[in-house]
């Protein structure tokens, strides 16, 4: 498929950046013509992936999160979250419900509401950092209606 | 984020305003347990009608207010949850252990 558009962002791990990072991705996944309820996943889906890097990569300080998104020609929305923070020891574990290592405003369903509101999630990390890396379809217009194309 | 309380005839209703995402949740739990433990209330209406926005730091938030009335057998109810607010709530199953209204 064809990239017909693409954007970078860098941001520090500040948590007041959560409605920033969300806002500038559904703005960015605003040209697919999405839905409020696509909107709101793809907003769902970076705030928990940007709480994670803030809980999670950098509990010690400040890093920057960096995030890249494509459109692809397909209606598709690509958005790679990264971090350069101490790595998740157990992917398979953390990626479970209800698993948490974070505070009390934690729940442990980050990584399964990201999994339940997009396409496609995956996750690589060391002790460099980590990469998640969702695909979301958006559905396409069809003569007034709306339809999976 | 906003947070209003009432109580009347033994309910204490909260009604949360605004974005509740993990900026805004510590100094929200904070608020309605302290709320709690000054009203000591046998019912909890969570409102949340006016919220724009949750992420699952939201279910961290009702979790942890469902404990704190369960230590003295007080009952928590959500009501007027909106869509994106439901759709969150019920990927953690809160809907089927917590008495949910959604918001229409």
């Amino acid at each position: 498929m064809n990239i017909t558009n693409e954007m970078n962002l860098t941001f520090l791990s500040k948590s007041a950046n959560e409605g920033f990072a969300r806002y500038t991705l559904a703005s960015f996944a605003s040209q697919l013509d999405p839905t409020l309820d696509e909107l709101n996943d793809i907003k769902t889906i970076v705030s928990e992936a940007v709480t994670n890097c803030i809980v999670h990569a950098y509990p010690e300080g400040i890093g920057k999160i960096y995030i890249k998104a494509r459109l692809f020609s397909n209606n598709v929305i690509e958005i790679v979250i990264r971090d350069k923070g101490c790595g998740i020891a157990d992917v398979k574990k953390a990626r479970e419900p209800m698993f948490t290592t974070g505070d009390a405003e934690r729940s442990g369903m980050g990584f399964t509401i990201m999994e339940s509101f997009s396409d496609d999630l995956k996750v690589k990390s060391s002790s460099r950092g980590t990469t998640v890396t969702i695909k979301k379809r958006i559905s396409m217009r069809i003569s007034g209606g709306r339809g999976i194309v | 984020m906003r947070i209003i309380s009432t109580k009347e005839a033994g309910c204490l209703s909260i009604a949360l305003e605004g974005e509740l995402d993990h900026h805004a949740a510590k100094g929200a739990i904070s608020r309605i347990a302290n709320l709690i433990d000054v009203e000591l209330p046998m019912n909890v209406s969570l409102n949340l009608k006016g919220l724009s926005f949750m992420d699952s730091s939201g279910i961290a938030l009702v979790l942890h207010t469902y404990r704190r009335l369960s230590d003295f057998q007080a009952h928590l109810r959500l009501d007027d949850v909106p869509t994106q607010s439901y759709k969150v709530l019920n990927a953690a199953g809160i809907p089927r252990l917590i008495p949910t209204t959604r918001l229409h």
